[in-house]
C-alpha cells in the first residue's frame, strides 16, 4: 500500500455490531450494522457515502469518530489505530475529527449563545490564548458567511440554514483534518440547501479539509463529492470516482439507485423490498441478476478492471452484466 | 378548463402563537379539474401543508381558517357542520399523509382497514373481501391475501403507503390531497410509488393535489404546478411551461437549482437570504428582500396575480415582458 492510497484516514475491515432486539432466537443474534468495510479518505478529499436508510452509513461515521466502539477492524489515523484506543488516549485525536449533524437545532445547547458555542471548543482544547478567543470567533463567523451580529444570538433565534452555518463554524474551530457531515443539508429548505453546499465546497478548497459526506440524495452527492461509496445493509458494495460510479455503475444495486422514474415506470411495480439475504450476497434477495453462486458468500470488493482509477465493486457478476444497459430499466 | 372539482377562493389561515397572530396562508386561490394533478410546491414554512389541511378542515386547533369559498363540486364546504364534514371526509374527500404507518390503527390488520373503507363507501360490507383484494392488486401488491392478514407494524414504508393509496382509491373520492407521500421513503421505493401514481393518473376522476418540496417530483407527476412562497401562490401554470419559462424570480431560482444538481454544475446558483418572518412580514412583495430583480415598487406594494389566466404570476416584472 502506497502512502497516497493509505490516505489521511483508513478503515480496515471495520465492523460494528449491536445486540439483537426482542425475545427468542432473534435476541441472541447480533445485528451487523457495518460489516467488514475497508476504505480510505485522502487529504482534502470529499468522500460521499450513499445508501438507503438502514444501510449503515451513519453507524460507519460514528464508529470512525469513535462515538461507537467498533467490534472489529482498524481505524488508522496519524499512525494510531483509533479502534484500539481508550477514551483518554483518544482525546488528542478528537479535535482533528469533527462532525456536523443533520438536525442543527438539537446539536446546540439552547441556553448558549452562538459565541459560547464557538468559543467552547477553543477553550476546551486551549487552541488560543483567552484574549484571542473573541477575534477567532469573529473569524469563524465570517468564514461561514454570518455577520458579527450573530454572536450574541441564541439557537432558537436562528433559521435552519443559519444554524447549520454555525455548526460548520464550530466544527472548523479546531482546524480539523476531517469533517464528517451526516445528512447535513437534508433538513434544510431547497433554496438554503444550495447555500450550504456551496459553503462546504468553499471550505474544502480554502482549508484543504477532508469531508466524509453522508447523504441519501444522489444529486447532492454528485455535486459535492470526489469519490462515492455505496452501502447496502452494512456492506460497501461499490466505491469509485463520482463520475465513474454515476456514469458507469457496476453493482446492480447502484444501478437500481440511479434508475429514473421512467425506468420504474417501464419495469413494473412489484414490491422489491425483501430482507437482506442471510447468507451470500446481501443484495441477492432483491437482485434480478442473481445466480446460484450468489448465495455462497458475500463477494469482496474487487477492482472493476476496465474502469481503473480505484473503481471497485462487490458483485461476482459485474463482468457478465457489462453487456446489459448502463442503468437497468427494470430496477 | 372543464368545471373544477375543487375551487378555493382567498383561503387564509392564521395561527395564534404566544399571543401573536401569524397568517401562514395568505389568500390562496386554487382550482383543480377532475382527473387533474395539481402540484403544490414550496419549502417548509411556505404554507403548502396548512393549505391542504385547511381545505380538509384538519388544521390544528389553534388555527383560524377563513375563505371566500372552499367548494367541492359546487358545494361550499364552509357551510357544513363538523359532523357533516366528517361524513364527507374519508368518503368524498381523502388525504394521503407523509407517514403512512401512522395512518393505520396499529391494533387492526390490513383487512380491517379495507373493510372500513368499503363500509364507508356503500354503507355495508357486502363483497368487501373481493373489493379489498382487487384494491391491493390495483396498486401492484402481488400477494394480497398474505398482505391482508398483516398488522401495520409488519409493513414496510413502501408497502404501507401503497395500501393507503389503495384505500383512498377504493373510496372513489372527488378530491385527494397527498402531502409529501414519498418523502419518508427510500429512493428506490419512492420511485416505485411515484410510478404507481403516474399509472393511476389516467384512471382517476378525482381532483388531485400533490404537495411536495421536490421540483423534480412535481415535474414528473403534475399537470399544473402552483409554487408557494410565504403563504402565497407566487406562480401557477402548466408544468412544462413553468419549468421551461419560470417567470417569478423565486421559481427561477428553484428551477435553476434543480437543474444544476441534475447536471452537475460547477457551482449552484443560490437564492440569497432566508424565508421572511411571517410574524412581522416585510411590506410589499414578501420575496423582495431575497429577490435579484427587485424594484423600488416591490418594497411598497404587494403584486397581484398578473399574466394570462393559464399562467399567473405575482410579480411586477411580468409587466415588463
Amino acid at each position: 500500500m502506497t502512502a497516497a492510497a493509505s490516505g489521511l484516514l483508513r478503515l480496515e475491515n471495520l465492523s460494528v455490531t449491536f445486540p439483537g432486539r426482542g425475545l427468542g432466537p432473534e435476541s441472541s443474534r447480533r445485528l451487523r450494522a457495518v460489516d467488514d468495510v475497508t476504505l480510505h479518505i485522502a487529504p482534502g478529499e470529499v468522500l460521499g457515502l450513499v445508501g438507503e436508510s438502514g444501510s449503515g452509513k451513519t453507524t460507519l461515521a460514528k464508529a470512525l469518530l469513535r462515538l461507537y466502539r467498533p467490534s472489529d477492524g482498524r481505524i488508522l489515523f496519524r499512525g494510531a489505530d483509533l479502534a484500539a484506543l481508550g477514551e483518554r488516549a483518544l482525546k488528542p485525536f478528537r479535535r482533528d475529527l469533527q462532525m456536523v449533524f443533520q438536525d442543527p437545532l438539537s446539536s446546540f445547547n439552547p441556553r448558549q449563545t452562538v459565541f459560547e458555542a464557538l468559543a467552547t471548543p477553543l477553550r476546551l482544547h486551549k487552541v488560543c490564548a483567552r484574549a484571542e478567543i473573541a477575534g477567532r470567533v469573529a473569524e469563524l463567523l465570517a468564514q461561514v458567511g454570518l455577520s458579527p451580529s450573530f454572536r450574541d444570538r441564541f439557537p432558537h433565534e436562528l433559521s435552519g440554514g443559519q444554524l447549520q452555518r454555525v455548526a460548520i463554524g464550530r466544527a472548523l474551530a479546531l482546524s480539523p483534518s476531517l469533517l464528517v457531515a451526516d445528512e447535513a443539508v437534508s433538513k434544510l429548505d431547497v433554496s438554503v440547501r444550495a447555500q450550504i453546499l456551496n459553503l462546504l465546497k468553499d471550505i474544502r478548497e480554502r482549508h484543504g479539509v477532508s469531508i466524509l459526506f453522508i447523504t441519501h440524495d444522489l444529486h447532492v452527492a454528485r455535486y459535492l463529492c470526489d469519490r462515492v461509496g455505496v452501502m447496502y445493509f452494512g456492506k460497501l458494495v461499490e466505491l469509485g470516482g463520482t463520475e465513474r460510479v454515476f456514469g458507469q455503475p457496476r453493482h446492480p444495486y447502484t444501478r437500481a439507485l440511479l434508475g429514473t422514474l421512467e425506468d420504474a415506470l417501464g419495469g413494473g411495480i412489484e414490491e422489491q423490498i425483501a430482507p437482506p439475504s442471510p447468507a451470500g450476497c446481501r443484495y441477492a434477495s432483491r437482485c434480478r441478476h442473481r445466480i446460484d453462486a450468489c448465495g455462497a458468500a458475500h463477494p469482496a470488493l474487487e477492482a472493476a478492471a476496465d474502469a481503473g482509477g480505484g473503481h471497485a465493486v462487490a458483485c461476482i457478476r459485474w463482468r457478465a452484466l457489462l453487456d446489459s444497459h448502463t442503468t437497468d430499466k427494470s430496477e | 378548463m372543464t368545471e373544477a372539482v375543487l375551487e378555493v377562493r382567498d383561503l387564509r389561515t392564521r395561527f395564534a402563537i404566544h399571543g401573536a397572530s401569524i397568517e401562514v396562508v395568505r389568500g390562496v386561490d386554487l382550482a383543480v379539474a377532475p382527473g387533474e394533478v395539481l402540484g403544490l410546491i414550496g419549502e417548509s414554512g411556505s404554507g403548502k401543508t396548512v393549505t391542504g389541511l385547511s381545505i380538509l378542515r384538519l388544521a390544528p386547533e389553534n388555527a383560524r381558517v377563513s375563505a371566500r369559498s372552499i367548494a367541492v363540486q359546487g358545494q361550499d364546504l364552509q357551510a357544513l357542520s363538523d359532523a357533516a364534514f366528517d361524513e364527507l371526509r374519508g368518503r368524498r374527500l381523502a388525504m394521503i399523509f407523509q407517514n403512512p404507518v401512522g395512518a393505520f390503527n396499529p391494533a387492526k390488520r390490513v383487512d380491517w382497514h379495507l373493510r372500513q373503507v368499503v363500509i364507508r363507501r356503500q354503507g355495508q360490507d357486502a363483497g368487501w373481501a373481493e373489493a379489498a383484494r382487487a384494491a391491493l392488486i390495483g396498486v401492484g401488491i402481488p400477494h394480497p391475501d398474505r398482505v391482508l392478514r398483516l398488522y401495520p407494524h409488519q409493513l414496510s414504508g413502501g408497502m404501507a403507503q401503497r395500501i393507503l393509496i389503495a384505500m383512498v382509491l377504493a373510496l372513489e373520492p372527488d378530491l385527494i390531497v397527498a402531502d409529501e407521500p414519498t418523502t419518508n421513503l427510500d429512493n428506490i421505493v419512492e420511485r416505485q410509488i411515484l410510478a404507481l401514481f403516474r399509472r393511476l393518473q389516467g384512471r382517476l376522476s378525482a381532483a388531485f393535489i400533490f404537495i411536495t418540496h421536490d421540483m423534480s417530483i412535481a415535474a414528473a407527476l403534475c399537470d399544473r404546478i402552483a409554487v408557494m412562497y410565504a403563504g402565497r401562490i407566487v406562480e401557477v401554470g402548466p408544468t412544462a411551461e413553468v419549468f421551461a419559462r419560470p417567470r417569478h424570480p423565486y421559481t427561477k431560482g428553484l428551477v435553476a437549482t434543480a437543474l444544476a444538481l441534475k447536471h452537475k454544475a460547477e457551482r449552484l446558483k443560490e437564492i440569497a437570504g432566508e424565508l421572511p418572518n411571517l410574524a412581522a412580514p416585510p411590506p410589499g412583495c414578501l420575496f423582495a428582500p431575497r429577490c435579484a430583480e427587485v424594484m423600488a415598487r416591490c418594497r411598497g406594494e404587494e403584486p397581484p396575480a398578473l399574466g394570462p389566466a393559464s399562467h399567473r404570476v405575482r410579480c411586477f416584472r411580468v409587466e415588463d415582458a
